[in-house]
Order: structure tokens, then C-alpha cells, then sequence
């Protein structure tokens, strides 16, 4: 019979939550707007590190990594709101021709529109549609109630139909 | 259907985000940078001292802190090593021509501008233009603006109108239409502030720039002709600057010189002078963490015993509790000194404000901050670091070409 490493029943290490989450939490603060989405999650991960010891249970981790990437995120965009900095867009879609170039400009479309969400509604779409949280989870990363959640999500969906509607309109 | 379309467009773009193979070992410098102030107890963190911007994640910040307790002011020897977002935003978007250096105004250093080029999603090259600024604290950050259609147009690229508080002089700047001779700020009451327009060797457009009051209402920006004659005009809306729309709690803190400070539901700090807003410090909490972060476990975690600013005729912040008075020492030998008052929320620190308005630019020097209990000890102290310009003294293009503003 082998044993399996006494730390693998345990709490994982710092490095171990490092290498499975890190992408994640760069691509979350870039999806949620940030500038340098890079030194918001290193950033995140410095504060994780420090408060490793006092986290409620082995999963808290990550529900704290995302809330510490919204609100330096929130807060970086509050403040250094440099007009219209430039986000990486999505790379041109696989194969080509017309439908590819339409679904490739819907997409464009939508992310302008998600762009131009209020923070709080942006950050609920993205923690509903890209990270597929729940209400309760939206609102431990947000720090709201998940009826503000609801109300955010609800809002943004709405906004967004707007927006792609008057793209369509426009074609 | 929306969700769906929804899915997979974030998908798209979250998978262009890639990471840096040195993100490990940035990490590890953070965290033993934060382990080591907390056991200095009285670090050199100019991030947390910004003139205009609060906060630990606002600026960019590399390198390490001078921490040794020195019985004098701080001297230029201390030295800070910060991020050179010029550098790294050439090294991204790299420029076409030469860069444009903009003399910065209160909340910024200076700022530097150059045109790069892009491809959107269609594969399509798109003409961007680029700025890096240093803020007097140090850091710096940088963005770039992609060319709205159409083609030919100029366009709002950036400024300090978007921070918080609103500086007292704004500068705005964008790229100018091909002809633009002139520019100027119009106001919604049709005060007409004129900028400049500069020509960078190389570039493939010119740059207008406008500086106004920041009680400035500005909604468009107008490009003209030499002779005058209107091009376009670029319509402006500001964002509504508001520090929080959380619900204050408890009650307001009232300090000296007639500074007030109020926290808001979202560990929002928000310091007025009567109804000007002259500060913001957002403290972060997290609901999945045991005990929600405080004042007092913001500077712990900081590792600083004190956060402050010097801005609109004021130095205020907040301290570890316990401390009674508070001094702010410049190497020259000047010094302002302030009683603190605990903070009326519970927070675990004392808060503090004294007029102050040095002339000049304090974080050029560098500046000591002491605490001191209610027996005269001494605490704790803090240095900041004489900043140093990233740019100043950079080869760049612009005055000669110069075309004047009207």
C-alpha cells in the first residue's frame, strides 16, 4: 500500500495554489478591464501569501484570489482611468470567409459593449459567463449581497442585448 | 443567444492574455519584500504616499526599499528603483517616429507619448497612440489609445482628467487630423482653453495637447486650421468623478483645518475639504477572510505605519493607533506636525490632517514621517525616498516642430 504525501491531503502549498490559479487570475483582471492585468494577479498572490495562515479553510484561496483581483482592479481603474487603454483583442478567428468575419465581429462588438459596462456589472458578467460562479461566489469576489449580483447581472445582460442590437441595426 | 455568444467571446479574449515566465519569481520578490518591511516596521514605501492616488496597487513599484532607521532626514543617497512603464510600453507598442515629452501638472511627473501601430481582430492594422507617466510618487503607468473610424479623424487619447481627485490643472492630449494647426479645450459654457500642437519627426501624425483648470467642465475638444477653420470636433464627456457610490458609515471624522473623512461601506476613505473631494484611500476587505481588513490591518499588511498625502494645501492620512502626534520632515529642515484623533469607526488607527502646502515638489527630496506617543517617544518612522525622474533629460522631438495652440 503506498501513502499518498501527507501535503496532498492537506492545505496546498503556496507554490502549488500559484501554478494552478495564476493564469486564471491574469486573465480575469484582463477580461475585467486592468491595464497590466500581470502585476494585478502578482500582486493578488503577494496578498494571498501573506495572509495564507488566516484564510477560513483550504478552499478560501481561491475565492480570496478573485476577490483581491477585483478589487485591485476596481481600484487601479477608479483611479489611473487613462482614456481608453488599449486591451488585447482576441486573435482573429480560426478558418476564414464571411461567417468567420461575422462571428469575429460580434464578438468585437459584444466585448465593446462588455467594455463599456458600468465595473460592477462587468465584473458580474465576467464572474457569470467566463468563470461560471455562483450568485453566492459573484458576490464573496464583489463584495456585495447576491441580490446586488442579480440585479448587476440582470442589467448588464440587458445593456449588452441593447448594444448588440443596434450593432446588428447598423449593418 | 446572448449567453452563449457571451462564453465564447470572453473565451477569445481571455486566451490572448498570456504570462511572463518570471511571474514566479516577481512574486517571491513581493512577498519577501513585504515580510522584511513588516519586520524593519518602518519601511520606505513611496506607493503609499502618492500625492493624487491611494492605495498599494495603483502604481507601479519594483526594487527595494530603503529601510534604515537614520537619525536625520532623508537624503538623496536613499535610493527606489521604479517600474519604467516607457520602457516597458516601447518594448510592447513600439513607437513609430520620435516620442513627444509633455511636462507634467500636479499630479503627474511627466508624460510621454508616441504612436504605435495595432492589429484588431479583423487583422486590420490600426494606428494607436501610446503615453507613460510618472506620478510624483513614482510609479508609472502606461496605456494606448486605438484611432476611432474614421480614418484620418483625431481623437481623445488620455489625460489626468480621469483621476481622482480631479488635479488642479488638467492636461489632455490625442492625436490631431492630418492639418491641424490648432487646438482648445471648449468648455459647456464655451470657455475656450488653447493647447498646443506638436509635430514628433517621424510620427505619422502630430499631438495636440490642452492644459485647464480642473474645475474646468470641458466637453469637446476642437481642432482647427492655421487658419482657423474648424476640422473637427472631438465631443468630451468626463466621467462623473465619484470617489464611491457605497453608503457612508458611522459617523464623519472631523480633523484639523476644516478636513473631514468619511468611510463608506466599501472600505472607502474618502477625504474632503468642505465639499471638494482631496483625497480617496480604498482600503480592501474580503468577505472570505476571518476577520474583514481594517485600517489597522491595512498597514499591516502594507507594512507601513502610515498612509499619506500631501495634496490641495493639506498632509493628512491615517496612522497605527496608539500613536498621539504625528511630524513630516523635508530634508531642507522644514516640518509640519499634527495631533492625531482615533478613528471614529473602530478601525484600530488614528487619522490626521494639518495644512501644509510646500512649495515645490516634495517627493524630489524626499521626506521623513515620525510618530510619536502621547509621552513624546518615538514610534515609528517612516522615509520616503527622493524620487527620481524616468524621463527627464530623454531626447525628444517635439518643440522645435511646434506649431503654437489657439
Amino acid at each position: 500500500m503506498t501513502q499518498a504525501p501527507s501535503r496532498a491531503r492537506g492545505r496546498p502549498t503556496f507554490a502549488e495554489t500559484f501554478a494552478a490559479h495564476y493564469p486564471a487570475m491574469v486573465r480575469l483582471a484582463g477580461l475585467l478591464g486592468a491595464d497590466d492585468p500581470e502585476d494585478i494577479a502578482q500582486e493578488a498572490f503577494a496578498r494571498l501569501h501573506a495572509r495564507m495562515n488566516r484564510l477560513r479553510d483550504d478552499d478560501a484561496a481561491l475565492p480570496y484570489l478573485r476577490s483581491i483581483v477585483c478589487n485591485l482592479t476596481r481600484n487601479r481603474l477608479r483611479h489611473l482611468r487613462l482614456a481608453r487603454l488599449r486591451r488585447p483583442e482576441p486573435p482573429p478567428p480560426a478558418g476564414s470567409g464571411e461567417q468567420a468575419y461575422l462571428v469575429a465581429e460580434r464578438h468585437r462588438a459584444l466585448l465593446a459593449a462588455v467594455d463599456r459596462l458600468p465595473r460592477r456589472q462587468r465584473e458580474a458578467v465576467v464572474l457569470r459567463y467566463w468563470l461560471d460562479l455562483s450568485e453566492r461566489e459573484i458576490a464573496d469576489a464583489m463584495g456585495v449581497t447576491p441580490g446586488a449580483v442579480k440585479s448587476h447581472a440582470s442589467r448588464a445582460v440587458t445593456a449588452l442585448g441593447r448594444a448588440l442590437k443596434e450593432t446588428d441595426d447598423d449593418r | 443567444m446572448i449567453d452563449d455568444d457571451l462564453r465564447a467571446a470572453l473565451d477569445a479574449r481571455a486566451s490572448t492574455y498570456t504570462t511572463s515566465p518570471l511571474a514566479w519569481a516577481e512574486v517571491q520578490r513581493r512577498t519577501r519584500g513585504a515580510r522584511r518591511r513588516r519586520l524593519a516596521g518602518l519601511a520606505a514605501v513611496p506607493l503609499a504616499a502618492g500625492a493624487a492616488l491611494a492605495g498599494l496597487p495603483l502604481v507601479l513599484g519594483t526594487g527595494g526599499a530603503n529601510t534604515a532607521a537614520t537619525a536625520t532626514p532623508p537624503t538623496p543617497a536613499a535610493t527606489f528603483t521604479y517600474h519604467d512603464a516607457y520602457q516597458a510600453g516601447t518594448a510592447q507598442n513600439p513607437p513609430i517616429g520620435e516620442s513627444l515629452h509633455l511636462t507634467g501638472e500636479g499630479t503627474a511627473r511627466t508624460t510621454m507619448l508616441w504612436f504605435s501601430r495595432t492589429k484588431d481582430q479583423a487583422g486590420d492594422t490600426r494606428l494607436q497612440l501610446c503615453s507613460a507617466t510618472q506620478l510624483p510618487s513614482g510609479g508609472s503607468t502606461a496605456g494606448c489609445a486605438d484611432q476611432p473610424p474614421p480614418d484620418g479623424a483625431g481623437w481623445y487619447a488620455g489625460g489626468t482628467d480621469s483621476m481622482l481627485p480631479r488635479p488642479a490643472i488638467v492636461v489632455m492630449y490625442g492625436a490631431a487630423m492630418n492639418g491641424t494647426a490648432k487646438v482648445a479645450a471648449i468648455t459647456d459654457g464655451g470657455k475656450r482653453y488653447p493647447g498646443r500642437i506638436d509635430q514628433p519627426p517621424g510620427a505619422p501624425r502630430a499631438i495636440w495637447s490642452v492644459r485647464h483648470p480642473g474645475a474646468a467642465r470641458v466637453t469637446a475638444i476642437e481642432l482647427s486650421d492655421r487658419n482657423g477653420k474648424r476640422l473637427q470636433r472631438i465631443i468630451h464627456l468626463p466621467d462623473p468623478l465619484t470617489a464611491t457610490d457605497a453608503a457612508p458609515v458611522g459617523p464623519v471624522a472631523r480633523l484639523d483645518g476644516g478636513v473631514t473623512a468619511r468611510l463608506h461601506q466599501d472600505q472607502s476613505l474618502v477625504w474632503w475639504n468642505g465639499r471638494k473631494l482631496i483625497g480617496l484611500d480604498v482600503i480592501s476587505s474580503s468577505p472570505v477572510v476571518n476577520a474583514g481588513e481594517t485600517m489597522a490591518e491595512a498597514l499591516d499588511g502594507s507594512g507601513t505605519p502610515v498612509q499619506d498625502r500631501i495634496a490641495e494645501g493639506y498632509w493628512f492620512g491615517f496612522a497605527r493607533a496608539g500613536t498621539a502626534r504625528v511630524t513630516l520632515t523635508l530634508p531642507d529642515g522644514r516640518s509640519v506636525s499634527a495631533e492625531t484623533a482615533a478613528d471614529p469607526w473602530k478601525q484600530g488607527a488614528v487619522l490626521f490632517s494639518a495644512p501644509f502646502d510646500p512649495d515645490g515638489d516634495v517627493y524630489a527630496a524626499g521626506f521623513r514621517v515620525t510618530g510619536h506617543a502621547a509621552d513624546g517617544r518615538e514610534l515609528w518612522r517612516q522615509d520616503t525616498p527622493p524620487v527620481k525622474p524616468l524621463w527627464d533629460g530623454k531626447p525628444t522631438a517635439s518643440p522645435a516642430a511646434s506649431s503654437g495652440g489657439g
